[in-house]
């Protein structure tokens, strides 16, 4: 049985659907494949504003608040997020009001107002943020990590972009960039919940007559070339936070398994029996906290474990990582040790799609950045199929590709830490 | 069919179902009618640091890592939280994993080692937790708020407890403070999702001997004497004030229970409320704000929470008053009466949609009230709410009570605040 059923309108927006009889409620979402990613370099941060334009009014619902109590009326529940390579849009209702929340969602994205003054109480709004993101060292040193492997261009960017480039947009350029890339083709319907036969006519009716020219997506990715392994914010603090790994596979490939249990028995997710969790909080306490994560690209992707440690044993600690990655690089994993790290893996998989916006959530992503809603199955049976030889070959391509390291902290040698790399 | 199922085993124990056959997790819960409600000033904090030391070890799993690594390999997720007057721990993991997550949540709860050299370590931890808490003021207002209200009794500390009382803790501390409190009669085991068979012959094993009468409780809140408006400032160099203003109101099993959750709604649910439109979009007096009605089994409040300009929290504090009156004064317009409730009737369907959601629902009324009942009695109760009980229940606890108000931010002054609400 697959769980999304899957069609596409005439004018190319794509609409998957899982009924689920079960359940009461219904989320909708729009994925659009658009993000920071396909930003020119002046634009930094107009997809996140553009999202948050988004939700400032429409023709027919004209302020933020009409908006608003729209969705509380019918008890509704409604948010969005942008990234590098998606724009997602997502309302949860009750089976009852599917078309209200439907017909909110696809206005949003073809009619936004762009107000003028709307723009200038939201730039406000979204400094602030920015600024606020800059107090707190581990909300961006995963940016700076990202900017070290890629370096200048779209994906070694950060999404929100910077206080310049923010206070730049105006309603011209914002609106540029929403006409240019919310466009029919670029565009995915998800609907899961208690839906029934009327709702492929109901996104026909809402959606179908959405025209708008399409664009050419961004550049692929280069390899950034650069020797650089260390990248270094000095600033006075009483933890300093960093983020060390290396590159990995891109999204379509064959390895995505094998990567994401290779960062799940490192530290995949927060699970507390990983390897970095024991040895830096629990046994040595080096370190406040840690995790490792993937995150991949349409053409690039990165494995990294990132955490908050103590300033006086900062070269214990990052010693400490780089020996887990090459461990993992020569040893391979025990059996149970490998098992553990799958049923985590695919546990947490599971329940994250146990939610009608869960599940569609997955199907949309796909569909949107990888062309293809993949079955939940997909995913469950490449992670059966990964072997310990798996994990140790992507560990070990990632060792040979470099060990790289972004820290924030009170120290001003990037050198030392190189030698810590090996 | 009902939503939920009660057993109670021989030992007084309940054990309360919500079999939600559709779903592929479970979620084990054990609440028990316990938390920082239940110390005394010397013990104060011992519920959430008992929190803490139950992932610490047991007999049979003698390390955080046993614990951690049995849990992460069924894939399971575990979390606890511990309020004033109950406490929960749980495990969502699939289906046919329950009776390890069951066994594990039995063992911690029942039998952990409480080592001394543990619980030294974890106080570190537990005051870092403190001094984070105390640094974040739109944490910490509402517990000044409840000092306000309940003052100095057990109602009115913090969960988080005072460091003399963490650093004071001994293994005895809590071995005393759970034999008293941690008995059959006070704690439910919950499962809801699908449930496959023989839980209550595994419930039985694991819980059907667990002694003690765990008779009595703690002495029932007094009313803090007043005459006039009751303000408490904390003192906080920030660029932002923080605010709780507000009233007493009714216990959670009041009738007018459902008045009171709509009289909430219509004065601070969400960016239609009234105080989100009068005081953050009207006035841009506030950069968020809020209304809410939180109730204990003897005591309760309705209440308005704030981050304001410091220049401008004279008007802030004059105009969530005002709105507050008002409720009382004149009776809620029928269109504003239904969008309230049908935002409160749709949140509600929403949150009882996972498993997890649903049996935590049904757990919070059998332990505090007594008995879980059916969501549609929500629904029901809600539906039941006409403008005139919405005026009664305002008139009854707005205009009947002085208000008051809890302040952190670089003020001193409390008369200043005081003359603003005579």
């Amino acid at each position: 049985m697959t769980a999304f059923e899957r069609q596409t309108l005439a004018n190319g927006v794509r609409v998957i659907s899982a009924p689920l009889p079960h359940a009461a409620s219904v989320a909708c979402v729009i994925g659009l494949a658009a993000g920071a990613r396909y930003e020119a370099p002046a634009a930094g941060g107009f997809a996140h504003f553009t999202e948050h334009m988004v939700f400032t009014g429409t023709a027919r619902r004209s302020t933020m608040t009409e908006l608003a109590a729209e969705v509380e009326t019918i008890g509704g529940q409604q948010n969005a997020s942008t990234s590098k390579e998606l724009t997602n849009y997502w309302i949860k209702v009750g089976a009852d009001h599917v078309a209200t929340g439907l017909d909110l969602l696809a206005d949003m994205i073809r009619n936004s107002r762009f107000d003028a003054a709307d723009v200038e109480r939201e730039k406000g709004v979204i400094v602030e943020e920015v600024k606020r993101k800059f107090q707190s060292p581990g909300d961006y040193v995963d940016e700076l990590f990202e900017a070290l492997l890629y370096g200048d261009q779209p994906i070694g960017r950060p999404v929100d972009g910077t206080e310049e480039t923010v206070r730049a947009a105006d309603r011209e350029t914002l609106f540029d960039f929403y006409e240019r890339w919310y466009t029919p083709r670029r565009t995915v319907v998800g609907l899961a919940g208690k839906i029934d036969g009327n709702s492929a006519a109901l996104v026909e009716e809402l959606i179908g007559d959405f025209e708008r020219e399409d664009h050419e997506g961004p550049e692929p990715a280069v390899r950034h070339a650069s020797d650089r392994r260390v990248e270094l914010e000095s600033k006075e603090m009483e933890q300093a936070e960093l983020c060390l790994g290396g590159r990995a596979c891109p999204l379509g490939h064959p390895d995505r398994y094998a990567t994401h249990l290779l960062a799940t028995l490192l530290g995949g997710g927060g699970m507390m029996s990983s390897r970095l969790y024991q040895e830096l909080v629990a046994e040595r306490g080096l370190a406040y906290s840690v995790f490792a994560t993937v995150q991949s690209y349409v053409d690039a992707g990165a494995v990294w474990a990132q955490g908050g440690v103590d300033v006086d044993r900062i070269d214990e600690a990052v010693t400490a990582i780089a020996a887990a990655f090459r461990r993992a690089a020569e040893e391979s994993v025990s059996s149970a040790e490998l098992e553990k790290a799958r049923n985590y893996a695919k546990g947490r998989f599971a329940f994250a799609l146990e939610t009608p916006l869960g599940l569609v959530s997955f199907g949309v992503r796909r569909e949107a950045v990888e062309g293809q809603a993949a079955d939940p199955d997909e995913v469950l049976d490449g992670l059966d199929a990964v072997t310990a030889a798996d994990v140790q070959r992507v560990a070990s391509d990632l060792v040979a590709g470099g060990l790289h390291l972004a820290v924030v902290g009170p120290f001003d040698d990037a050198g030392r830490f190189e030698t810590l790399l090996g | 069919m009902t939503s939920f199922e009660r057993h109670t085993l021989e030992n007084g124990l309940r054990v309360l179902t919500a079999p939600m056959p559709q779903a592929q997790s479970v979620t084990c819960f054990v609440m028990c009618a316990a938390g920082s409600r239940y110390e005394t000033w010397e013990t104060n904090g011992i519920a959430h640091f008992a929190e803490h030391m139950f992932f610490k070890g047991t007999e049979r799993r003698p390390t955080a890592r046993d614990i951690a690594g049995e849990v992460d390999a069924i894939g399971g997720e575990f979390n606890a939280f511990t309020s004033k007057e109950y406490t929960g721990y749980f495990v969502r993991c699939a289906a046919a994993s329950r009776d390890v997550a069951l066994d594990v949540l039995a063992d911690m709860l029942r039998h952990s080692k409480f080592n001394a050299e543990e619980i030294e370590r974890e106080k570190g931890v537990i005051v870092e937790e403190m001094n984070m808490y105390l640094d974040t003021p739109r944490d910490l207002v509402d517990n000044i708020y409840e000092q306000v209200l309940y003052g100095d009794q057990p109602l009115g500390w913090m969960v988080i407890g005072h460091k003399d009382a963490v650093q004071n803790a001994r293994r005895e501390t809590f071995l005393e403070y759970l034999d008293r409190w941690y008995t059959p009669q006070r704690m439910v085991l919950g499962v809801g999702g699908r449930i496959e068979p023989g839980l209550l012959a595994r419930a039985e094993e694991l819980f059907g001997d667990v002694d003690g009468n765990g008779a009595g409780g703690p002495p029932p809140v007094e009313p803090v004497a007043a005459d006039g408006p009751r303000v408490k400032i904390h003192r906080k160099d920030s660029d932002q004030a923080h605010l709780c203003l507000g009233v007493p109101s009714y216990p959670l099993q009041h009738p007018d229970r459902y008045p009171l959750q709509l009289l909430a709604m219509v004065l601070g649910g969400g960016m239609s409320s009234r105080l989100f439109t009068e005081v953050r979009e009207r006035r841009g007096l506030a950069y968020y704000v809020f209304g809410v009605n939180h109730s204990y089994t003897d005591a309760g409040t309705l209440y308005s929470q704030a981050g304001v300009d410091l220049t401008r929290i004279d008007d802030a504090v004059t105009t969530i008053g005002g709105e507050l009156k008002k409720m009382a004064d004149e009776r809620v317009p029928s269109d504003e009466l239904e969008k309230a409730r049908s935002f409160a009737k749709g949140r509600f369907v929403l949150q009882i949609e996972s498993p997890q959601g649903m049996i935590q629902f049904g757990l919070r009324r059998e332990v505090l009230e007594g008995g879980a009942v059916e969501p549609q009695e929500v629904l029901d109760g809600l539906d039941a709410v006409t403008a005139e009980d919405v005026q009664r229940v305002a008139q009854d606890v707005i205009a009947a009570n002085g208000f008051a108000l809890a302040v952190v931010g670089p003020f001193d002054d409390a008369d200043r605040f005081e003359r603003l609400l005579a």
